[in-house]
């Protein structure tokens, strides 16, 4: 990546749609991306309608290098000036245009002529090999190849910022790897600033400088991609890390959790009583069959992968282990859901529970 | 699940009911003068009238109609409902009370009517432009209906879209919004005409009877069956010829949805 093309993203901001709100500051570097996770209903894609410019600030600003895009009650940049284009999980390509005319669609409403547009539209089918398909309409194309023309439209716009809502997830296995691969490289190659939703960990890892975790609007967790990863500070970020999450009472010193003592340690000192989550890997999650101390409970589920066996319980904790230790351990039967269980969590992080 | 067979019954007594008159005209009409019926100086004229007239009525409902459309697909969901009860007011007025409104307000002496005849001793009853507006009055509401129905179907997401690539709110307008309704607009246009070409009502009380002036197709079979004008076989020929045209646009658009879904 060379100079990077992209404007600094500075927001500090209160904003609300139909009953989603979201109210936080962040900054995103020049040429830099921001993951932002959050449960359905955390107010991500409101954030992204907010920064666009679709839906007036409630208070603060939002600012693109020095410019001020946006001063809650007094000023407001519209969303055709602001430079800030959005690509979302629907491709919403214009069904009346072909792939040519859509690409060209962002440099023609800038002033571009019609010669340069369609030039600089047929060059973006060639990088993203629709170059044969240039006069075809969206409808003909299948959902993957949709989303790589939304790509290239949106790039086509010269953004300073591009939103990102969830790109991958109306894409099915087999196409989401190329759109990936082509917004990597475009973002790589122009330097564009990006704000990233998502649902996957793993999609911020190759962008991500930094993550924002919402719930109910506000930022509850936030780190480099690494931090959320390894040590996550709330329930749903601990999920989404793929973490097992058990909710309990911190008492004496020790989670506990249907009515068992599971120790653990906590991140901050906890309150007498203060309810609270405990925070494991699966694989650190030991399971006896039958009663054998720990936390009495039964299987919920059991699922399968790379060789090893996921047993979710009924009080929230999932252990990891591999498909021996599991026959060994059950005298040779593969576990069922309804088994009666004892689990024991190992190096357990303790956080307080979430307060709404 | 297997419906009772009652309701067969019923459905099809109602189906008899609004095809059986249908048939009945039918019946009536003298197949082998039917063309020289239609094309009797007296009915030609009636019939050009019409189409002149309801075509000019459409022209004008677009572009009062497409606005309005837009403006309450896009409103809040308080200020549409009321924008679109006052919409679809002229649509269950019984034709003559709007044929009497509008004589209210652009009458000789009416509320708009008085001023502008007093200023240019100009008066818009009893002309060929009346009938214009008392056909577009009542035809109106079908295109802003089924225009704000395709609007509001389509959503705002395209033009969201359109506007973060850098596109004004009038070339969002012009390039997104209005291609994507096209079929709406179309359908709407056609049964806007359609409505336009069998106003009677307000017409009559509005812009009167007069043969080349203000009788259209409908006034003229009416006259016809008091006796005076054009003949009771050219009115039936012109009233076949009404029938087929509703039957053709009904038909066209529900072949050209079918297409669109497919």
């Amino acid at each position: 990546m060379t100079e990077p093309h992209g404007a600094s993203l500075f927001a500090d901001l209160s904003a609300s749609r139909g009953g989603f709100a979201v109210d936080l500051r962040f900054e995103v570097p020049a040429g830099g991306c921001l993951a932002v996770f959050g449960p359905n209903g955390a107010g991500k894609s409101t954030l992204l309608a907010a920064l666009a410019g679709l839906l007036p600030l409630r208070r603060g600003e939002v600012r693109l290098d020095d410019r001020v895009l946006e001063q809650a009650g007094r000023l407001r940049e519209r969303p055709e000036h602001r430079r800030i284009t959005l690509l979302e999980q629907k491709p919403r390509l214009f069904p009346h245009l072909t792939l040519t005319q859509n690409i060209a669609f962002g440099p023609r409403a800038q002033g571009v002529t019609r010669s340069d547009a369609r030039r600089a539209a047929l060059d973006w089918l060639e990088r993203i090999g629709l170059a044969h398909r240039a006069d075809a309409r969206p409808h003909e194309l299948s959902g993957g190849q949709q989303q790589r023309v939304a790509v290239a439209r949106a790039f086509a716009a010269d953004p300073r910022v591009i939103l990102l809502d969830e790109p991958f997830s109306a894409l099915d296995a087999e196409s989401a790897p190329a759109v990936r691969r082509l917004l990597s490289a475009e973002l790589a190659r122009t330097g564009t600033t990006s704000v990233l939703v998502t649902h996957e960990l793993s999609d911020a890892f190759p962008w991500a400088e930094s993550c924002l975790v919402l719930d109910h609007g506000r930022v509850v967790d936030s780190g480099s991609p690494h931090d959320l990863a390894t040590k996550p500070g709330h329930p749903f970020a601990a999920r989404l890390a793929g973490f097992s999450v058990v909710p309990g009472t911190w008492r004496s010193g020790s989670l506990q959790v249907a009515g068992a003592s599971l120790g653990g340690v906590p991140d901050a000192p906890l309150a007498e009583g203060a309810q609270a989550f405990g925070i494991v890997a699966p694989r650190d999650v030991a399971v006896r069959f039958g009663d054998a101390g720990g936390v009495r409970t039964s299987i919920r589920s059991v699922s399968a992968h790379a060789g090893a066996l996921r047993l979710e319980t009924t009080v929230g904790l999932v252990a990891e282990l591999s498909l021996a230790e599991a026959l060994a351990s059950s005298a040779g039967r593969m576990p069922e859901p309804g088994d009666p269980v004892s689990v024991t969590p190992s190096a357990l992080r303790v956080v307080a529970a979430p307060t709404r | 699940m297997t419906l009772p067979r009652g309701l067969y019954v019923a459905a099809l007594v109602a189906l008899a009911f609004l095809v059986l008159p249908v048939v009945g005209l039918v019946t009536r009409a003298h197949w082998s003068t039917l063309w020289s019926d239609l094309f009797a100086p007296a009915s030609l004229t009636a019939l050009w009238l019409s189409l002149w007239t309801a075509a000019c009525a459409t022209i004008v409902c677009l572009v009062l109609g497409l606005p309005l459309a837009v403006v309450i697909a896009r409103s809040t969901t308080r200020l549409a409902g009321v924008l679109r009860t006052i919409v679809l007011i002229p649509l269950v007025l019984p034709p003559m009370v709007g044929g009497l409104a509008l004589l209210s307000l652009l009458g000789r002496v009416g509320l708009l009517g008085k001023p502008i005849f007093q200023f240019s001793g100009f008066s818009l009853p009893y002309t060929s432009a009346a009938v214009v507006v008392a056909q577009a009055f009542v035809a109106l509401p079908f295109l802003v209906i089924t225009v704000e129905g395709t609007l509001r179907t389509s959503g705002i997401g395209h033009e969201q879209i359109a506007s973060t690539l850098g596109a004004g709110r009038w070339r969002v307008l012009g390039t997104v919004t209005i291609p994507l309704i096209a079929p709406g607009i179309a359908a709407g246009t056609a049964l806007c005409f359609a409505r336009a070409l069998g106003e009677f009502g307000a017409t009559a009380l509005f812009a009167g009877n007069a043969p080349g002036v203000t009788q259209t197709m409908p006034l003229a079979i009416y006259t016809a069956f008091n006796g005076v004008g054009i003949t009771q076989d050219s009115a039936v020929a012109l009233s076949l010829l009404l029938l087929v045209s509703a039957a053709v646009i009904v038909g066209g658009l529900r072949a050209w949805r079918e297409d669109a879904v497919r």
